[in-house]
């Protein structure tokens, strides 16, 4: 069974590289978005399995993604990780099982193990 | 006039709109001068500056240069402490491609020589990582911006978790870890995150300058009722008394880049920082080819006992008072708060304070279960709860009652997103932590005042 990616983040070698970083993962495939909305669209036509969330987007805040993501039913319930250099990054729900931080830069054994915890989820 | 008028040990703390403290205004803050025989005093009220002894006209005038120098000196370490914040953001968004795509050529087919030149790039970047890291972390330490979240702590498990965290360390470079269990139930008052990172520093430099073969043991000595000593020994090549002055200086790494050995300099400053800045003290003691120790001395903390939910106390954890004191009109206050330490600093601020019961809850849930069982007058928030986050709780907490439930937030950053959540949630105020207990009491009677003004506020609720 494949499951769904999305990437949102403005940058697109960070795109690049989550997607060459997941390339082993045959089991996921993995689209993007640039925007909040373009991702937004996308979630909601499409509801992915995990979705990459960067935290600061040129048209909204990752948390504001986030928010209007888990107000609608289709997307409520989508594992959601935050892909952040930030140090302290200010995560809008920081007690919410569905959702992980993935500090920058990116370590792959890290990677792996946040993919596993979100896809484990029924 | 400083002291406890109940003649006790408990610190007093300094209002500065009181009559018998003098201030003066210097470089924009406000400073108590303190007479040479005010010692003892334990704390600064309404964002007073530290105290300076009073002496002649000289001497003040010397103490005020001081204090301006001082003062250049603190707002100096914070500008340099954000500008590296800035910059530690902005060179994590480059690294990010540099480790990451040279971890992805590894994981791909790449031919022996590339992968393994890959992995230079990788190891590399990794360096400048902690580079980064640590210089942030040793100007917010200078910047007195580091945040400690201090707690009583078991010597015991501390030394269990840095030997077990180095044991795999020590395993690959055949030397052999001992831990003591020695003092196992001492405490001291430590973050005890922090107290990991420095020991872990001090285990892994004596495994690192070690020999095959060789010993190091983790472990503790009560150097007096008082003190305790969390000391790291190794059987390494140890360090020549002519370098001994400049251990502790950043980048200085006394000829070990020689040796092949990994390491940025920066390990032994932060440690020493990071000691100093939790009340310890660092010291060693090393002669070439005789092996080193490095230990951090602790004041003991006076053992309570261990604190159970059911502790004998009028301020009981989860219990309300019984029916009788609903109709003593009293303020109730329910504190919820999960860090010990900060639980204590609030019951003794406010345990002793007439018209006040005091209720506390570790978790939402003991708060939700103090809640539906008795009235509660004033809620003091942590944000950082356990099970629930503090905007649920105090959505739920309201309710739980049709009457008005003020809620005052204690944060120990009044700038996090969190706190705007429980302000929009209708939170009535924040404290910032370390909470100035002056304050503290004075917004506490604020609220219950502003309460007891109101017609019925006692008896008619179940």
């Amino acid at each position: 069974v494949t499951r769904t990616a999305l990437v949102i983040d403005d940058n697109p070698v960070n795109v690049l590289l989550l997607e060459r970083l997941l390339a082993a993962r045959t089991d996921l495939a993995t689209t993007s978005a640039g925007s909040g909305a373009e991702g937004l669209a996308r979630a909601r036509e499409n509801p992915p399995d995990l979705l990459f969330l960067d935290l600061h987007l040129p048209d909204m805040s990752g948390n504001e993604v986030l928010a209007t993501m888990r107000a609608e039913a289709a997307t409520a319930l989508v594992p959601v990780v935050f892909v952040t250099a930030d140090l302290d990054p200010v995560i809008a729900v920081d007690d919410d099982p569905l959702t992980q931080l993935l500090p920058k830069p990116l370590d792959a054994e890290q990677l792996v193990r946040v993919v596993d915890h979100a896809l484990a989820r029924p | 006039m400083l002291h406890d008028p109940a003649g006790s040990d408990r610190p007093v703390i300094l209002d500065p709109d009181s009559p018998d403290v003098t201030t003066i205004e210097v470089a924009g803050r406000r400073w108590a001068l303190l007479a040479p025989d005010d010692g003892g005093v334990g704390g600064l009220g309404g964002g007073l500056k530290w105290g300076v002894a009073l002496g002649g006209v000289l001497i003040t005038a010397l103490v005020i240069v001081a204090m301006i120098a001082a003062d250049r000196a603190e707002r100096a370490n914070k500008t340099k402490s954000q500008f590296l914040s800035r910059m530690s953001h902005e060179l994590r968004t480059p690294l990010n491609a540099v480790i990451g795509f040279a971890q992805v050529i590894q994981m791909e087919d790449a031919p022996p020589e590339t992968a393994a030149q890959a992995a230079h790039i990788e190891g590399a970047g990794r360096h400048l990582l902690t580079l980064i890291d640590d210089v942030l972390q040793i100007s917010r330490i200078e910047a007195l911006e580091f945040r400690f979240s201090f707690e009583p702590v078991r010597a015991g498990d501390v030394v269990d978790e840095v030997a077990q965290l180095l044991a795999p360390q020590a395993r690959s470079a055949g030397v052999t870890l001992d831990h003591s269990r020695r003092d196992f139930d001492t405490r001291i008052e430590v973050d005890r995150q922090r107290l990991v990172q420095v020991l872990l520093n001090l285990g892994s430099n004596a495994i690192k300058y070690n020999r095959a073969g060789g010993h190091v043991e983790i472990g503790t000595r009560r150097l007096s009722p008082r003190t305790l000593r969390i000391l790291v020994r190794d059987t390494g090549i140890g360090i020549p008394a002519d370098q001994h002055k400049r251990l502790f200086v950043p980048f200085e790494r006394l000829g070990a880049e020689a040796t092949g050995v990994e390491g940025n300099g920066l390990g032994l400053s932060l440690c020493k920082g990071l000691a100093t800045a939790m009340g310890g003290e660092i010291g060693f003691q090393s002669a070439a080819g005789a092996g080193s120790t490095f230990w951090v001395d602790f004041e003991v903390v006076d053992t309570p006992a261990p604190t159970a939910p059911d502790a004998p106390s009028d301020i009981v954890a989860g219990v309300p008072p019984t029916s009788g004191d609903r109709t003593t009109g009293d303020g109730v206050v329910l504190c919820v708060e999960d860090n010990e330490a900060n639980l204590a600093l609030v019951t003794d601020a406010l345990g002793p304070v007439d018209g006040v019961t005091l209720l506390v809850a570790r978790t939402g849930a003991e708060a939700m279960a103090v809640l539906s069982a008795t009235r509660v007058d004033l809620l003091l928030l942590d944000v950082d709860l356990p099970d629930i986050d503090g905007a649920t709780l105090l959505e739920r907490a309201r309710a739980t009652t049709t009457r008005p439930l003020p809620a005052v937030v204690l944060s120990a950053d009044a700038t996090t997103a969190t706190v705007h959540r429980l302000e929009k949630a209708g939170a009535d105020e924040y404290l910032t932590k370390p909470v100035d207990i002056a304050h503290l009491i004075e917004t506490v009677h604020r609220h219950l005042g502003v309460h007891d003004a109101e017609p019925a506020t006692t008896g008619a609720h179940p």
